[in-house]
Formats: C-alpha cells, structure tokens, sequence
C-alpha cells in the first residue's frame, strides 16, 4: 500500500503540504523524510498506528496525514477545548 | 471568279460561331468521344467505391454479434479445512479445547491453538509415536495492528525428523505475552529472544530474556508495524555515537562516492531539488 491508500485504511484526511493541514485545524506532529517509496509507506503507516491509537484513546478528534514527495507529517485535530467561561457582569 | 477563287469564309465563320450539339461532336470527333467515356466510367467507379465504403462503414458501426467473455484468470488454490487430518484428530482427542482451527495450503498444515495449551500441545507433539516433531525448525512472530485482542502471533515450525513431516503451529498473543517453549526444545532459547527484541512478546518462564540482536536500551521493537523501516535518531544514538569527527565525515563521502550509501550528499541534493520543481521522479508514489 502506498501512502495515500494507507490514510484511508485508518480514515485520516490527506494534505499536500503542512500548512494546507494548519489552515484546516490541524496540529502537526512527527515528519518523518524516508529515501524510498517503502520506507516512505512504512512511515506512514508508524505515523497512523500512533495517531490511532491517540484516537481510540479520545485524545484526538480526527486524524491526518501530510504527504510531500520528500516527507510524511502526522496531523491530528486535538479533542475540543473548554469553552472559556463567560462572565455574566461582561455582558 | 474572284469570289469563286476566294475561301467562303462567310460559312466557315458561320460555323465558328454556332456550338455543336455534344453529341454532334462526339459524332464529328471519335476521340471526343472515348475520352469523355472514359471520365464517366471514372466517376462511375468512383461513386461505387464511396458507396461500398459507406456500407462497409455502417456494418463497423452496427452492433456485431456479443463477444466472448473475457477468461478470467485462474484464481490460486485456498487454504481448506483440515479438520479431519490424522494429527489434528488426535490433537482434538488429547487436548480438549487446544485447537481452535485447522487449515491446509499447498499440502502444509497450519494449526491455530489457544495460548494457554501451546506447552502441553508442544510437549505432546514431540512426545507423538507417530510423528514425533522433535525438531523445532523456526519460532517466528507476525504483527496484526488492526487485531486488537491480540495484535502478535507467534509461529512454531515443527519438523518430524523421523516421519518427514512438517506443521504449523500458530498462537494469538496480547500484551501479557504467552509460555515458553524452552523447556520442550531448548532450542527455542534464541528464537525466543529474537521475537521479544523485534516485536516486543514476552515469553512467559524464559530462562534468559533479553534482547538478542539491538543494544540492551533501545527503544522500540523494529518489526511492530509502527516502527518506521528507516533509521531514526532516538535516545540511544544520541547517547551511543559520537560525532562525526572530519575523517569519519571523509570516509562516508568516499563510501558514498563508491556507491557503497545509498545517495551521495550531492545527489542527494539533487533528488530533493528535482522534487521541489514538481517533476514527477517517483510516478507511483502518489
């Protein structure tokens, strides 16, 4: 499996580029920079197995998977913060 | 006598000036006549040669009689239920519940058995009158990342040097590990300690566990499915390797140079530019 098909084994979103996943609430994680196409896809999945686990866990919402030619980048969007408490005599 | 002697070029003017009936001329100029047959035999043929090309086109296009189904490629043979094999039989008789399933590929048996009989299985085969599998040719381990209950499965391949036979032993294992088969062969001693160093399974009563292969301190089982396949700089090599010093870094550019790495720094650099451009080096990696 190559990457790509690696994702969407463990239904995380694919970027392009690191700052695609930034701009959509994502928050990076590991890059890893493999020379070959296997090391390429055994990084990715190292990277999926991880964020898995994370989201099994509840630690994060949703997870990613930053594909460059040179690079994998792991990319999760973290579980929802409190909302910050609203003072009433602010209103 | 002069009009007489002169041409009557009055008729002859006449003539000029009046056009011939086709057909007249034809009559007056015989090769007139096979010439402009020939051009309608031309066209004749001409016209034929179109309308046979049109029919030819309309029968390309008309829906011809329905292909024959393209053969599908012959499928490879499939594991079958070996229950009924002699030795699973008797396995069943002698360890109630031991084996959950059985299956045969190619002539090999593959036995899948609960982890907590594995010992007793083992000690029961070797121990076998008609196929005593005294000989324990590999212990090996498969990760399964998407099995939750039990990620790892660890494989016996045992030999009957006596009968010439071989089977497959196979045991689910979770994180609490399974027994050690040391005391059954204690050949099993390394195999065992190779499958915890690159996958991380303990095995339960082993006289000497510990890593076989990587620095005792090494993080990480090499094998698992989430351990990237390239070297990546961890706690032990920060602490374990020294720097390069001006020769080492030497050394490794003329291996490099030979061929003897992967990539040479400035191929290396290279490469990395060639995909920056957007040029497609790798077309199948997408």
């Amino acid at each position: 499996m190559n990457p790509k098909e690696i994702a969407a084994h463990y239904e995380a979103k694919v970027f392009d580029a690191p700052e695609a996943a930034t701009n959509a609430g994502f928050t990076l994680t590991e890059t890893l920079t493999p020379r070959n196409v296997w090391n390429k896809a055994s990084a990715a999945q190292s990277l999926m197995l991880k964020l898995r686990d994370q989201k099994d866990k509840g630690e994060v919402k949703e997870i990613g998977l930053v594909i460059e030619p040179w690079s994998v980048t792991g990319c999760y969007v973290p579980k929802e913060a409190l909302q910050p408490r609203v003072r009433f005599d602010k209103l | 006598m002069a009009q007489e002697d002169k041409p009557d070029l009055g008729s002859n003017t006449e003539a000029s000036s009046e056009k011939p009936e086709p057909d007249q001329a034809r009559l007056a100029n015989p090769s007139s006549l096979s010439a402009d047959a020939e051009k309608d035999a031309q066209v004749e043929a001409a016209k034929a040669r179109v309308s046979a090309a049109k029919e030819q086109a309309q029968k390309a296009a008309a829906p011809g009689p329905p292909k024959a189904p393209v053969k599908k490629k012959a499928e490879g043979p499939k594991p079958v239920d070996a229950a009924n094999h002699p030795l699973v039989k008797r396995l069943r008789d002698k360890f109630d519940g031991a084996v959950i399933e059985a299956s045969e590929f190619l002539g090999q048996l593959s036995i899948r058995i609960e982890p907590a009989h594995i010992v007793e299985v083992c000690d029961g085969l070797k121990r076998d009158d008609d196929t005593p599998f005294n000989y324990l040719s590999d212990l090996t381990c498969v990760h399964y990342p998407d099995r939750k209950e039990a990620p790892f499965e660890v494989v016996y391949n045992l030999y009957s040097i006596p009968a010439n036979e071989r089977v497959r032993l196979k045991v689910g294992v979770d994180g609490d590990g399974v027994a050690s088969v040391t005391g059954v062969w204690p050949a099993a001693d390394w195999p065992e300690r190779e499958v915890y160093d690159l996958f991380g399974v303990r095995f339960r009563d082993h006289p000497d566990l510990r890593r076989i292969l990587l620095p005792p301190d090494w993080e990480g089982h090499p094998l698992r499915k989430d351990y990237p396949l390239e070297f990546v700089e961890n706690k032990w090599t920060e602490n374990h390797l020294p720097e390069f010093t001006d020769v080492q870094r030497e050394q490794l550019e003329q291996r490099r140079a030979y061929g003897l790495e992967i990539l040479s720094v400035p191929q290396e650099r290279e490469v990395r530019e060639l995909f920056r451009s957007g040029k497609e080096v790798m077309p199948k990696d997408k």
